[in-house]
């Protein structure tokens, strides 16, 4: 019985392999599956890779573009005058200062308000303070007239693309009618159907037939059987309406506006010089006024000096108004000079828009950097401690709870920064024994330190989970042979297995990099979003000033734009800078492991 | 019962003394009752088949032990140079010092030729190059590596072959010292030549340091040892001069795995 069945089964063993779907057996189905997988995350990547390409390559024409119609119309040249003004206005600011100063200076005096009044309020100290401010109104109206000018020229420009672009479709529209049968698309139905009732009032068109316009626009809405007449009046129609738009087309010849902005430079000079000489006179009458204080008389000589150096630049402005030329090339490069140097990120501005990446980039990268600065020692200290010291009971405690971290929301984090941690900041900074801490008291809650701490927090799990399977690794042997050779375990952590389990490490650091770069809803949360480079010149302080990110701005602003503008392709050329320092990012923490990770003989 | 061959071993001194050693991983005892003496200067082999605790028994003698959390001696001591090495106040670092261990796999560690036999100094604190340099070189002689090496010292140890690796890692044992040299299977990894040379490097080390070894080969065994300790489940069946063990056993067990009736 048993023997029989055995040969039963021998004989069967060597027939076909099972099939269970279309001709597949199981092994092939899931090696086609995983295949499939991999293949669709491959074509996802490649699809959002050429998609970020193809809306943001057209970025740098357009710019280009905006670029040299900034040059054209004058607006460069208006720039340039306000560098000045601007000038004058920030020593009125400086001067302003120095009065609040004094004021403060004469109530810790113990002065009373009128006899503070007084003083501040005396001839000469009047004649100082407000003539110095006053002095300027020439060069301030001089530069709003050419400002007005040039802005008043671009406008009229981008009106008149504007309704070229609206009769382009007029043409287009045409066209298509003339071309195609009687398929009304319900579009044109609706449009036909507001332009009979227009010219039903003006009266300027008809039917041939003199078919009431309205009831027929009436008929048309509610879906009635079009005809070839019909059709034809819409043409009508539409012709109409393209010879009123082009009609409100009022060309701008840049090059002949231009010269009404670089005209008068003979006279802006001598309001320069009028100026000057105005503003000496004050000065010089302001030495009458006694300050009491030796540190406000200082600043008297600094704003002195200040005023000194302001008039000795104005030789090489005018000369830089001279030899400007509205006509000089904009190099392509300058375009993209201007994205990737660029300073400002001035959106919906009335003069000039500017896209410069440095704002976004200096943030994502202060932010980062504070980031890194917590969750590197942290994290790797963590991994450390875990892997090599902790008992098990500790471990597995340890390593959940940390690892729960990641879990929790990004929005949540951010809540928590806005709420809790950016309270408790501020509110700590402004506690007494805390304000011999150089930057202290600070002025804005939400700032890069806050953002960079609660990003820390998120990168902590990644850097210790990476890290952590780093140490784990090292195959044990090293560690059984540098305790027989006498090491200690600390030795043995510090000489042996960190060293060796370094490249883990440091991808695991770049990844954590990674990780916070691209992370968008605490930093929009908790960065204090300010368009502006921070000021490292401020030693500490800068770590503490509100900034924007490039993830940031892309998720605040997305949803604004207008498809297709400027504005939307430069927030894609931000996001192709991003997918880039990711890709780098991510590269080479693969580089560092493969080249130095090798630790199996 | 002591036969002629015996005569050929001098009277020495014991430096690891073991009496009635019992341990166990957990619940589940490795080594049962163990007793015997290990002599200066002198090769011993442990040998017995697969899982009879030779590997245990070897690290109970630098407490290697210790690294493996439900390992635990449950009776009975070791004494080395007299002193019970269990004892609470007994310095493991300075004990594994004294006793060096060679491993089964080579492991240097991934840092150059140079480091890895400087490592043991280097943790001791003695950072001086002439030092450094000098015991390096001794070192690398001891264990016959110099001429091979002598060139690529700051190269990678891993780019050595298998024979060199595990010499290189008998150098680094030899550099802090020690009186004893523990080695697990040092040759079980390595082909006939490189096996050779170590067993030649064992003979040459026997002058100045007492070695333990444990081996599956009994060739090996007789060849390069002066005293064989069969060990079967956990238990020491027979420990006597190695040419008794191999041509005249008392025991049948130990004559049968001698024989490569079982094992
Ligand atoms: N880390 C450990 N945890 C628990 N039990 C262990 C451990 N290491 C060894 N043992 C057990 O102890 C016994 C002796 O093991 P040991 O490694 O000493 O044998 P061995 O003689 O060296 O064998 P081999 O010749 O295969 O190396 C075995 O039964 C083994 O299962
Ligand atoms: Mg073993």
């Amino acid at each position: 019985m048993l023997s029989r069945k055995k040969t039963d089964s021998c004989t069967t063993s060597f027939s076909h392999r099972k099939s269970i779907l279309l001709g597949l057996d199981s092994d092939s189905i899931i090696k086609k599956f995983f295949g499939s997988t991999a293949m669709v995350a491959i074509l996802v990547l490649g699809l959002i890779t050429i998609f970020l390409f193809k809306e943001g390559a057209g970025f740098i024409g357009l710019y280009h573009k905006s670029l040299k119609e900034y040059r054209l119309s004058g607006l460069e040249y208006v720039d340039i005058l306000k560098e000045k003004r601007e000038g004058y206005a920030s020593l009125t600011r400086y001067l302003n200062d120095i009065k609040a100063e004094w004021i403060n200076a004469l109530r810790a005096e113990g002065l009373t308000q009128s006899e503070i009044n007084k003083q501040v309020m005396a001839p000469e100290a009047k004649a100082f303070f407000f003539g110095y401010m006053r002095a300027g109104g020439e060069i301030r109206s001089f530069v709003k007239d050419k400002m007005d000018l040039a802005i008043a020229s671009r406008d009229q420009h981008t009106t008149n693309e504007n309704l070229r672009e609206t009769l382009n479709n007029y043409v287009a529209q045409i066209k298509r009618l003339k071309e195609s049968a009687l398929s009304w698309s319900e579009e044109n139905r609706n449009t036909f159907g507001l332009r009979l009732r227009e010219a039903a009032l003006s009266g300027s068109i008809g039917y041939d037939e003199g078919t009431d316009m309205r009831q027929r626009a009436e008929e048309v809405q509610q879906g009635a059987q079009l005809n070839l007449e019909d059709k034809e009046l819409f043409i009508k129609l539409l012709e109409q309406e393209y010879v009123k738009v082009e009609r409100m087309i009022q060309p701008v010849d840049f090059s002949i506006t231009v010269k009404e902005v670089v005209a008068d430079q003979e006279a802006y000079k001598n309001i320069l010089i009028r100026l000057e000489k105005k503003l000496n006179d004050i000065i010089t009458s302001s030495n009458a006024i006694t300050f009491g204080s030796q540190s406000i008389t200082d600043r008297i000589d600094r704003f002195k000096d200040l005023n000194a150096i302001f008039f000795n630049q104005s030789a090489i402005h005018l000369e830089t108004l001279a030899s400007w030329n509205s006509t000089k090339e904009v190099s392509v490069w300058h375009a993209i000079g201007a994205f990737i140097r660029g300073k400002d990120w001035i959106t919906a501005s009335d003069q000039q828009d500017w896209y410069g990446l440095l704002p976004l980039l200096s943030g994502s990268l202060l932010i980062s950097l504070i980031a890194l600065f917590f969750a590197i020692p942290f994290g790797i200290g963590a991994a450390i401690y875990v892997n090599q010291i902790a008992g098990s009971v500790e471990r597995n405690f340890i390593k959940p709870y940390i690892e729960f971290v990641s879990a929790i929301p990004s929005v949540v984090i951010g809540f928590f920064g806005v709420v809790v941690f950016g309270e408790a900041m501020r509110f700590l900074s402004q506690s007494e024994f805390l304000h011999w801490v150089p930057f202290f008291p600070l002025q804005e809650r939400l700032n890069a330190f806050t953002a960079g701490c609660l990003l820390a927090l998120m990168a902590i799990p990644t850097i210790f989970t990476l890290a952590e399977d780093a140490l784990n690794n090292i195959p044990h042997h090293f560690k059984e042979a540098s305790f027989a050779i006498g090491a200690t375990p600390l030795q043995t952590t510090l000489r042996v297995i960190i060293p060796t389990a370094l490249s883990g490490i440091i991808s695991a650091v770049m990844l954590g990099f990674g990780r916070v770069i691209g992370e968008t809803m605490v930093v929009l949360l908790c960065a204090g979003n300010r368009i502006k480079i921070p000021d490292f010149t401020d030693g500490f302080g800068v770590f503490f000033e509100p900034v924007h990110t490039m993830t940031g701005i892309i998720a605040q602003e997305m949803g604004e734009v207008v498809n297709g503008s400027l504005h939307y392709r430069a927030l894609f050329m931000v996001g192709i800078v991003l997918f880039f320092v990711s890709l780098l990012i991510n590269y080479s923490a693969q580089r560092v492991v493969k080249k130095y990770g090798k630790l199996e003989s | 019962m002591v036969t002629k061959t015996n005569s050929s071993l001098k009277e020495c001194t014991p430096i690891i003394e073991v009496s009635e050693l019992d341990f166990a991983y957990g619940s589940t005892q490795a080594l049962f009752n163990v007793s015997m003496d290990i002599y200066e200067k002198q090769v011993t082999a442990f040998i017995g088949p697969s899982g009879c605790g030779k590997s245990t028994f070897l690290r109970c003698f630098n407490r290697m032990n210790d690294l493996i959390e439900v390992a635990h001696t449950k009776g009975g001591n070791i004494k080395i140079n007299g002193v019970d090495i269990n004892k609470p106040d007994v310095d493991v670092i300075e004990l594994r010092k004294h006793v060096g261990m060679v491993f089964q796999k080579s492991n240097p560690f991934p840092k150059s030729i140079y480091d890895n036999i400087a490592y043991g100094l280097r943790i001791q604190g003695i950072k001086k190059k002439e030092i450094l340099d000098q015991v390096v070189e001794e070192c690398l002689r001891s264990a016959a590596l110099w001429d091979e090496v002598k060139d690529r010292l700051q190269e990678s140890a891993l780019g050595m072959s298998g024979g060199q690796q595990q010499r290189l890692c008998i150098a680094r044992a030899l550099a802090v010292k020690p009186r004893i040299l523990l080695m697990d299977e040092p040759c079980s990894a390595l082909d006939p030549v490189a096996t050779a040379k170590v067993e030649e490097l064992i003979h040459e080390l026997k002058k100045n340091y007492t070695i333990v070894i444990v081996t599956h080969n009994m060739q090996q065994a007789a060849r390069v040892s002066d005293r064989t300790a069969f060990f079967y489940l956990g238990k020491l069946i027979e420990y006597d001069a190695t040419d008794t063990i191999f041509m005249n056993p008392n025991n049948e067990q130990t004559e049968a795995y001698v024989s490569g009736r079982f094992g």
